[in-house]
């Protein structure tokens, strides 16, 4: 187990180094530079030639890309990663204040996607083909096919605009910090990014749990005496679960993408806001520093996902 | 006394996609207390479906009993509740499933398994039951019972999975034990190490026996009486002496000519030609007469199915027993 970690812990670092390569050389394959976005061509007169070269010059643009790189990865290996060319301030302060929200919005809407999946998608299996069944898939089909931002637009419209029930943008309300306040300006990006979720999670569910309703062990169970209720709770739910581990982790690029999206629609104070901004400014040392947070989540998850394997299935384990 | 287990003229049909499957079409047969009868037939002849109807573990559908009855200790199991016949299950009458390799559940420790057995069915402790757990696996051979009750059924070979299954089975001292093809998936080493302690238990608990096998050979050192299958319907009955000796259906004397034999110098096996008839469109007559050595033409055969009936203490189902041998 504890070579298993080390081995999972180096190849997650060559990962990182080729993720970062990567988004190195394709992000200045795309067109326009820092300098030049921050002086647009109509603002540009006799001189301004000469002071984006001696920009580029001061910001190290003008060198080779693979020098660039090196230099970035000499910084990175000592914890620096360099510093926003908008904003001039710290690539890793920049992330780290934003790390919370995100990881706070993701990990329960991932959450509440269960929670409300799993009952769901059992519920489906155990009533297959009756209506039951159909109310499930018909739910489900609707979370996985409307996009979570057109929730959340219609979301502003009805309870914020119209009812006035819920705040429509921020974490909180500034200078007001409360319990209620915050759990108000919550409630609506979490429950639209955990319903999208839920969908995809709730078909898993439920033709996982079909598949173990016909395996042998069932019916051992029901040949003991344990009743319709007890097959279900005590032996298919855990042998069903198993594969929606491997689901659940899989999925979670998919739910820090739609992280993005809600936060910009409810203008969440978190990553996704960030990495829109970076993307359209060319903040290079962001946009990698952002890529690098991305990359480190799903490696974390992967890693979560086979560790939670050897405590669900005792066929598993780790070596 | 009334028999233990009495079926009567029980008939069950699958719907499939290609119309509805007569699984069992009439068939009936009793099991006194404490006796070994062997049902024998090959796939598809109706075997398991009959001890699953038997213990109502029928998936119904596809599955839909037409007609018939099934008495066990004189309550008619085919009319009980779900939550009535629970309580039947896994305690008076109990069942020895066919691959040990898939009926234990993989996530959970064979000991819990066992003791879930006894739980359901009397009022003991966790500790209790799982203390009777481990004295049930000593008592199925195994060694260090202790340790295996805590291990998971992928750390258990074929044959100790299967004796985990009849430790399973014999936990609440049932007065029926139907074992499905309980030796099929194991090695021939492991097959008369589980025999021997399906005859164990037995002397145990004293329960009935119902073997479910298409193993002449296991028929032969198991039981007392023997019915034979062949779609869906009992063609033969009799006790295993006089079955072996002198066959009284002709399908039973095939399955008999067909077993390779030590003492009979030959190159070649005697199989039963042709294969047995669709369950979807049986034939009007005899199922078995298309392959029948009997026939020789006779239109009988074709025409009007063969009722059971008592030739020289057998009970057959074909119009030419006296001439059969």
């Amino acid at each position: 187990m504890g070579a298993y970690l080390v081995r999972r812990v180096l190849v997650s670092v060559l990962v990182l180094v080729l993720v970062s390569i990567g988004i190195f050389w394709l992000f200045r394959l795309a067109p326009g530079d820092p300098v030049e976005m921050m002086l647009p061509p109509q603002n540009r007169g006799p001189g301004s030639e000469a002071f984006i070269a001696a920009k580029r010059a001061e910001l190290g643009l003008d060198e080779p890309v693979w020098v660039q790189y090196f230099t970035w990865l000499g910084n990175a290996v000592t914890g620096d990663l360099g510093y926003s060319l908008d904003t001039g301030r710290s690539v890793s302060d920049l992330l780290g204040e934003r790390v919370g929200p995100t990881v706070y919005l993701m990990g329960l809407s991932l959450l509440l996607a269960l929670v409300i999946a799993v009952p769901l998608g059992l519920l489906a299996a155990v009533r297959k083909g009756r209506f039951a069944d159909y109310a499930a898939s018909v739910v489900s089909l609707g979370a996985v096919c409307t996009p979570p931002f057109f929730l959340g637009i219609l979301g502003i419209y009805v309870f914020s605009l119209k009812l006035g029930l819920l705040p429509s943008a921020g974490m909180s309300t500034p200078g007001q910090y409360s319990v209620g306040d915050s759990l108000s300006h919550l409630l609506m990006p979490l429950v639209i990014l955990a319903f999208s979720q839920s969908g995809q999670f709730t078909r898993y569910v439920r033709s996982s749990v079909i598949a173990e309703l016909h395996a042998d062990y069932v019916r051992t169970a029901e040949a003991k005496g344990v009743s319709a209720t007890g097959v279900v709770t005590r032996h298919v739910l855990r042998n069903a679960l198993i594969p929606v581990i491997t689901i659940v982790a899989l999925s979670l690029p998919n739910v820090l993408a739609g992280a993005v999206v809600i936060e910009t629609v409810f203008a969440w104070p978190g990553m996704g806001q960030l990495a829109i901004a970076s993307f359209q400014g060319r903040d290079y040392p962001v946009i990698i520093g952002f890529a690098l947070f991305f990359s480190i989540m799903v490696l974390l998850s992967n890693l979560i996902a086979d560790l939670l394997y050897t405590l669900v299935d005792p066929r598993v384990s780790l070596r | 006394m009334s028999p233990l287990l009495t079926v009567e003229d029980l008939a069950v049909e699958f719907r499939t996609e290609d119309g509805v499957a007569r699984a069992l079409d009439g068939v009936s047969f009793t099991v006194e207390a404490g006796e070994t009868v062997a049902i024998v037939g090959e796939s598809g002849s109706g075997k398991s479906v009959t001890a699953l109807t038997v213990l109502g573990l029928l998936r119904r559908p596809p599955a839909r009993i037409v007609r018939g009855s099934v008495r066990f200790r004189d309550r008619e199991l085919l009319r009980l509740s779900r939550d009535e016949l629970r309580k039947i299950r896994g305690k008076d009458a109990a069942m020895v499933f066919q691959d040990p390799m898939t009926a234990l559940n993989p996530v959970q420790r064979v000991g819990k398994q066992i003791a879930e057995a006894i739980r359901l069915h009397s009022a003991v402790s966790r500790q209790q039951a799982m203390a009777r757990a481990v004295d049930l696996l000593g008592l199925v051979g195994m060694a260090q019972p202790g340790t295996r009750a805590r291990q998971y059924p992928h750390e258990f070979s074929g044959g100790m999975r299967q004796r985990a299954m009849i430790a399973m089975a014999i936990a609440n001292d049932p007065a029926l034990l139907i074992a499905d093809e309980p030796t099929t998936a194991l090695d021939v080493t492991i097959q008369a190490q589980v025999l021997s302690l399906l005859r164990t238990a037995k002397q145990e608990t004293g329960a009935a026996t119902v073997l479910i096998t298409h193993d002449l050979g296991v028929v032969a050192e198991m039981a007392e009486r023997v019915l034979v299958m062949y779609a869906g319907r009992i063609v033969e009955q009799a006790d295993v002496r006089s079955l072996f000796a002198s066959p009284r259906h002709p399908y039973t004397a095939g399955l008999l000519a067909s077993i390779p034999r030590l003492d009979v110098e030959s190159q070649t096996l005697t199989p039963i030609p042709g294969s047995p008839p669709s369950l979807l469109a049986p034939p009007p007559g005899c199922p078995f007469a298309p392959r029948c050595a009997l026939r020789q033409g006779r239109a009988e055969c074709v025409s009007e199915r063969p009722a059971l009936r008592e030739v020289d203490g057998h009970a057959t189902a074909c119009h030419f027993a006296e001439l059969a041998e």
